[in-house]
């Protein structure tokens, strides 16, 4: 039998005392690295996917290369030159924003379905670190990739007409964007829904291998020239670039949430994150451009309250620990603060109180704007919308997250469906009939818009988006009544065994 | 330090309306093996998982040496090790690097990582594995490895969930042989299996749990040499010549049955549960002139106890309807 025990049981035939273990073999990576990230590079720089890629990347380059450098000893350097750049960031795009994201995609899920989360939950590994190690491993070798291909870059440039600096910064952007995208397919693989954790990464990378085709490579010195920092919209692209690093860091901290246990409370700290994030697009961007400044927060709102309204409410009492600590206080920020959907839609409610302010604020400098008012209620509404229906017509789903998801896709999908059809509807205002679906009210504000109907449209947008947050709000009180327990318990037993109510 | 290694007060745990783990309590003392048994979706793994700090109780609560597990967690961890009942391993990664992962994974750095997964590494006799991808073990290598992995910060208890399922004769004999070694060395063991004999031999202890309920709580030779579902002992009686003799005996002592006639004597069932009048019935026996040679009491196993046990419940259960029919009546 090969799981024969010979110390258990003794044969003659082997020899007395076995080798010492190959321990020599665990030195390949020094303490201070990350035990996750060992263990990544160990198993990911082993992966067929990886070196065949890097393989490949080499082999192609050093050919376009090639061929360019003996094109330019007959011809002009110029256009071969171009054609280079393009070859390299085309290959090196699709590399870093298409091919290395997919590798996140079961990363985590593959951890879960072996029930080997639950070992590395015991040791001192965190939730966090866990997911972060998996992402640290992935940009690894996305770092690879990028010093592999900077050669080809350098020498490149002797072939002339080249913005070393805007290409190389092009080239660290791409890299930015990647880390985000990567961290977008990590964080979502611990999502229970097969079809979500899948369908979204694959949808993804199919539009940006697109994008990377038709998009970046035939205008790659267009996408050069604004990362100039003389450019109008640099700026733009700085901003651009903070907003996909807060993404990047949302969506792992999304996974880390899915697989940390439930006394381990990340809800408050990514709340407050989100919070202090939305303020700080908001003031900085307003500066520039009043309409960007808003786009930008209801983006970082629109990921706060995907999380907040699909969180699970039910947590231990340990949780309310360092909140009772505050007294009455505490319990009033608890309402907003504690992990779950319940008090998400307090929290949701404060977001869009202080966004409202804001544009107050900003409406006493530069007058009333409905249309910036429509914009925002019309998200807000689409935000909600989902939540609503989780709420009427399965609030005890434990798919939370990828009912939100889909719901939300299939919003879109109507509302790009009506505007494509708007110019043979004759009757326009058979459109009223879907808003409902708030996201419909973003091409039906586009097409009604005018004297006439602009205080309207703002009235429905409110409306909708008013009734469908009353509707999540019934469904969060009962919950407080829970949470007021869980309250009590933790009050008068601090650190003992419950008794059983 | 707390006087028990594990303590689980009222513990429930609810998921919607199922009742997986229902009021639940119990002690385990240091440095004993307790058996953990119970049906599949008794509550088992539940409970074993609150334990081991990856769940939490809807109501009640547990310790771990005298530490709340849900209060903390962290600390708990570093008392336990725990092997799940299925898990999967990685790709591309050697028994070694497994384990230095988790080694790693724990705090250990330098020369006390390499003592600690050399350490383990000789106690699972995994030495020969170490360059073997970790993928590739059948099961009874994995279920070492796993115990090298639970073992790697040397814990104070062990929390095994079904670690002998689909293991073949040899690899149990191994794993009983390795657990035995570590409740020798003085560490407390929770362990639950379906294989109710090897259990027997092995724990201090038994609970046994029905769903989420615990039936009963006691050593191995108490539920062997207890009575059974009617309160009786079971003895098989030899005698000389007509085995007859023995029938004849028992018509003229009503508190003895005879549950089944053999060749040379019979299966007798004593139906009082005191040892003292049991041992008066037998002494009589032979003052009364039947030519015994030989009586022995019958051990049950731990199958037909669970069973009785089980049914012992189930009867209760069925007069308490009984009686709340007949008072809504």
């Amino acid at each position: 039998m090969d799981d024969a025990s010979p110390a258990l049981m003794p044969d003659p035939a082997l020899p007395p005392e076995l080798p010492p273990p190959p321990m020599e073999r665990i030195n390949d990576f020094p303490d201070g690295i990350s035990p996750m990230l060992v263990k990544e590079l160990r198993q990911g720089l082993r992966t067929y996917t990886f070196v065949i890629l890097f393989l490949v990347l080499q082999g192609l380059l050093a050919l376009v290369l090639m061929t360019a450098g003996a094109a330019t000893s007959s011809s002009s350097s110029d256009g071969a030159g171009d054609m280079v750049s393009q070859i390299v960031f085309c290959f090196f795009s699709l590399a870093l924003l298409v091919i290395q994201p997919l590798r996140g995609i079961s990363a985590i899920s593959m951890e879960i379905k072996q029930n080997t989360i639950d070992l590395m939950v015991l040791t001192r590994l965190s939730a966090w670190r866990i997911v972060w190690g998996k992402w640290l491993a992935i940009v690894s070798q996305s770092i690879l990739i990028l010093l592999a291909i900077l050669p080809y870059l350098i020498l490149r440039y002797f072939f002339g007409g080249m913005q070393l600096f805007s290409e190389l910064f092009l080239m660290l952007y791409i890299f930015f964007i990647s880390g985000a995208l990567t961290a977008f397919t990590v964080g979502l693989s611990a999502v229970p829904s097969v079809i979500i954790r899948g369908m979204l990464p694959i949808l993804g990378s199919i539009i940006m291998a697109g994008f990377v085709l038709w998009g970046l490579t035939p205008e790659l010195y267009r996408f050069v020239a604004y990362l100039s920092p003389s450019s109008h919209e640099f700026l733009g692209a700085i901003g651009f670039l903070a907003l996909t690093l807060y993404m990047g860091y949302y969506f792992l901290d999304m996974g880390a949430s899915m697989i940390a246990p439930a006394a381990e409370n990340r809800a408050t700290r990514k709340r407050l994150i989100g919070l202090a994030v939305l303020m700080l697009s908001y003031w900085i961007l307003q500066a520039m451009d009043p309409e960007i400044a808003l786009l930008a927060a209801l983006v970082v709102m629109g990921l706060i309250s995907l999380d907040i309204f699909t969180e699970s409410s039910d947590f231990p009492r340990i949780v309310c620990r360092p909140f009772l600590r505050f007294g009455v206080m505490g319990r009033l920020i608890g309402r907003f603060l504690y992990p779950g959907h319940a008090s998400g839609t307090f929290f949701f409610a404060f977001l869009s109180a202080l966004l409202a302010f804001f544009l107050v604020l900003q409406s006493r400098f530069q007058g009333p704007d409905l249309r910036t008012w429509t914009l925002f209620g019309t998200a807000v509404g689409i935000m909600v919308f989902p939540a609503a229906m989780i709420q009427l017509f399965a609030r005890k789903t434990r798919q939370r997250f990828a009912l939100y998801i889909s719901l939300q896709i299939i919003a879109f999908l109507l509302a790009v469906i009506l505007s494509a059809f708007f110019g043979y509807i004759s009757d326009q205002t058979l459109l009223w009939i879907f808003t409902p679906v708030p996201a419909v009210l973003l091409p039906v504000t586009d097409a009604l818009w005018n004297e006439n109907n602009k205080v309207g449209i703002t009235f429905v947008s409110w409306t909708i988006a008013g009734l469908y947050y009353l509707i999540v709000l019934a469904g969060a009180l009962p919950f407080m009544k829970r949470i007021q327990r869980l309250e009590t318990n933790q009050l008068n037993r601090e650190d003992g065994i419950d008794d059983v109510a | 330090m707390s006087d028990n290694a594990i303590s689980v007060r009222n513990l429930f745990r609810y998921f919607g309306t199922l009742k997986a783990v229902d009021g639940v309590s119990f002690d385990v003392p240091h440095g004993s093996v307790c058996g953990f048994v119970g049906a599949n979706g008794a509550g088992k793994t539940t409970a074993m998982r609150i334990l081991a700090t990856l769940d939490y109780p809807t109501m009640g609560g547990a310790e771990i040496c005298g530490i709340n597990v849900v209060n903390h967690p962290d600390k708990v961890r570093s008392l336990i090790g725990w092997m799940p009942d299925h898990f999967g391993n990685y790709e591309h990664m050697t028994v070694l690097e497994y384990l230095d992962f988790y080694a790693r994974a724990l705090g250990y750095r330098g020369a006390e990582r390499r003592a600690r997964i050399e350490e383990v590494m000789e106690f699972a006799d995994l030495v020969p594995l170490a360059d073997r991808l970790s993928n590739k073990l059948s099961k009874g290598m994995t279920q070492r490895l796993c115990l090298g992995r639970a073992l790697i910060h040397d814990p104070q208890i062990l929390i095994m969930d079904e670690p002998a399922a689909g293991l073949d004769p040899r690899a149990r004999v191994e794993l009983k042989h390795l657990i035995r070694i570590l409740a020798e060395e003085g560490k407390t063991i929770f362990i639950s299996s379906h294989i109710l004999s090897e259990l027997g031999e092995m724990c201090d202890s038994l609970l046994f749990i029905n769903a989420g309920r615990i039936v009963h709580h006691g050593d191995a030779d108490s539920l062997k040499h207890g009575s059974d579902a009617g309160g009786g002992a079971f003895y098989d009686v030899k005698v000389l010549g007509d085995p007859q003799a023995v029938s004849d005996w028992i018509v003229l002592n009503p508190e003895v049955e005879v549950a089944e006639a053999r060749k040379k004597g019979a299966r007798i069932r004593i139906t009082v549960n005191d040892p003292e009048k049991s041992a008066e019935i037998l002494r009589r026996m032979v003052r009364d002139g039947l030519p015994v040679i030989e009586f022995h009491r019958e051990e049950r196993n731990l199958e037909d106890a669970f069973i009785d046990i089980l049914g012992k419940i189930e009867e209760g259960q069925t007069a308490e309807t009984a009686a709340s029919a007949s008072q809504h009546g």
